[in-house]
């Protein structure tokens, strides 16, 4: 299927990253602004920014595919994606800015001072990146492929070749400011399908459930235990994912880090209450049409708006793609380059250091394109799943306890992590050798790491020294520890 | 550090935790217990609320982000003047 509108409005889109990124470029002369933006960016820009970076190819076109397939079943992916923003507020945005770092091997390896630990949450950030970036590469060949007549191995060295070059030249502030054009590009498309979708129902939310009441109620697709461990999941799992977490390095304050919060959820919020509308709507209209749910809003699009309208919707499924990989590559960059380099090489210049993380983020490019290319026709949802469930497992458990808790200790927290990542691999692996049927391992694993930390920590007793120090710099008010330095 | 700065933190650390403990408990609670209303309570979660709307779908798709903002709000307005009156 050639679309001449749609690849002329992705040719728009590669135009506008590359020169926001070389626009960008002087922005990247030292560590703190190449992995941070220099911890320049308000809230309003980073909320947009943590929406297009949060907000994939999987959330802008999975979740009215699973509505459409399997109707209120498919909502619990809206709401539990959602939901997880307001665990990240209450628990760990502000801290984890005050505590002032460029990664999450930073803080946690700052909180215990261990070596050990920093090496398992650098390798934590990567498997989390690693199959969060896979199936968006896979999306990105697929799709391409499908709506444009692109060969996959062309659109995926397309896609993969573009995110690279934009986070080498402009860094954390490029990656911001294409994360704001795409935010808005994909929330926008998302929304005139969705006002054009109700139109055909004289914008009666009633009158469009009327024609799918079937889909409209609960356990299709679900039962009763995987719904439940789904949403934990989900849940869990947002408030883990290491290139969210880092965006909020890139504020100025602790305060600045809440409030870019409420605006995310504001931004994704409305997003998600759309994807129900459009899901159900292209049910209605489309029927059984769609071969897979990944084509559900584009045909959408194109009955309800014509060849501009999926033009559109294409183009911001691109963005979609686009904004998420690249937070993945600083966010795997921030792991080898800053966490992995600088325990090698410990006096490293800040030069030398911008430089490393440059050639890193062409290395993390390149393995993006390959595993984009390997795992061509794996299953997208499966892989975004598999990370949910590992970032929940691996880093929330150690994050909450290590904030809240001053009784944690590095063999607590190793325990926590080690269980955590080791326990959602082994249940991943037992779901596909189908010895059980959990959709969502987290609901085992997470409580299990919990457990872990708590045991070890108490059994251990050996807390760090300056535990105190900690706890003060990361919950107190910024205007305190100026008092304290005074 | 001195005991003084010790207690001043411990009390604010348990202050902060006590707010997002409670209010992230009831959100959780809020966003758990539909899978638990819809299994056990599936007569009334059925029920038509709006036209066509059912009461499990008004809870999905409306009342848990509205819950969600509303604790958003709550929470970071009284984080604020919190810090400002410390």
């Amino acid at each position: 299927m050639q679309q001449p509108i749609a690849t002329a409005l992705v040719g728009v889109i590669v135009a506008i990253s590359i020169t926001v990124a070389f626009l960008s470029r002087k922005f990247t002369r030292s560590t703190a602004e190449f992995y941070v933006a220099g911890r320049g960016i308000n809230a309003i820009q980073n909320a947009l920014a943590l929406s297009g970076d949060y907000m994939s190819a999987a959330s802008f076109l999975g979740v009215a595919g699973l509505v459409w397939a399997h109707g209120y079943d498919g909502i619990w992916y809206a709401a539990g994606f959602f939901a997880g923003w307001l665990v990240l507020l209450l628990f760990l945005a502000s801290p984890i800015r005050r505590f002032g770092a460029y990664t999450i091997a930073d803080f946690v390896a700052g909180r215990f001072h261990s070596r050990p630990l920093r090496i398992v949450a650098m390798l934590g950030t990567l498997m989390v990146s690693l199959f969060y970036i896979i199936p968006q590469m896979v999306g990105a060949g697929e799709l391409l492929g499908l709506l444009l007549g692109w060969e996959y191995v062309f659109a995926v060295v397309i896609a993969g070749t573009l995110i690279t070059i934009y986070v080498v030249l402009g860094g954390m502030r490029a990656t911001t400011y294409n994360q704001i054009i795409q935010c808005i590009l994909l929330w926008t498309a998302m929304f005139i399908v969705m006002a054009l979708a109700l139109g055909r129902f004289s914008f009666s939310y009633s009158k469009l459930l009327s024609t799918v009441s079937e889909y409209t109620v609960p356990g299709r697709w679900l039962d009763f235990k995987n719904s439940f461990a789904l949403i934990f999941g989900l849940v869990l799992g947002t408030a883990g994912l290491p290139h969210i977490l880092i965006r909020f390095y890139t504020n100025p304050s602790g305060r600045s880090a809440r409030w870019t919060t409420v605006w995310t959820l504001a931004i994704i919020g409305t997003f998600y209450m759309m994807t129900p509308v459009v899901g159900l709507a292209a049910r209605s209209l489309l029927g059984d049409a769609p071969s897979t749910t990944n084509l559900v809003l584009p045909m959408l699009a194109e009955f309800v708006g014509g060849e501009w309208m999926m033009g559109i919707v294409i183009a911001g499924a691109f963005a979609a793609i686009l904004s998420t990989v690249a937070g993945l590559v600083i966010a795997s960059t921030g792991a080898i380059a800053h966490d992995l380099f600088t325990m090698i090489v410990p006096g490293a210049s800040d030069k030398r250091q911008v430089v490393v993380a440059k050639l890193t983020s062409v290395g993390v490019g390149i393995i993006a394109i390959l595993t984009g290319l390997v795992f061509r026709g794996y299953n997208v949802a499966f892989l975004v799943g598999l990370a949910f469930a590992i970032a929940a497992s691996t880093f929330f458990p150690v994050l909450m306890m290590g904030v809240w808790w001053k009784g944690t200790t590095e063999k607590g927290a190793l325990a926590g992590m080690l269980v955590g990542m080791i326990g959602s691999g082994v249940m991943i692996a037992t779901s596909l050798l189908n010895l059980h049927d959990l959709a969502n391992p987290s609901i085992i694993t997470v409580p299990a790491a919990f457990i872990a930390i708590w045991l070890v920590s108490v059994i251990d007793g050996k807390t760090p020294d300056d535990t105190m120090e900690f706890m003060r710099k990361v919950h107190m008010p910024e205007k305190v520890h100026e008092a304290d330095s005074e | 550090m001195s005991s003084s700065r010790q207690k001043e933190t411990e009390k604010y650390v348990s202050k902060e935790f006590k707010k997002s403990f409670s209010l992230g408990i009831f959100f959780l609670f809020v966003t758990l217990i539909l899978p638990i209303l819809n299994q056990f309570a599936d007569g009334f979660m059925l029920r038509k609320m709006f036209g066509e709307l059912s009461v499990t779908y008004v809870y999905s798709v409306l009342f848990i982000y509205i819950v969600a903002w509303i604790i958003t709000v709550y929470y970071v307005v009284r984080t604020d003047r919190e810090e400002e009156a410390h």
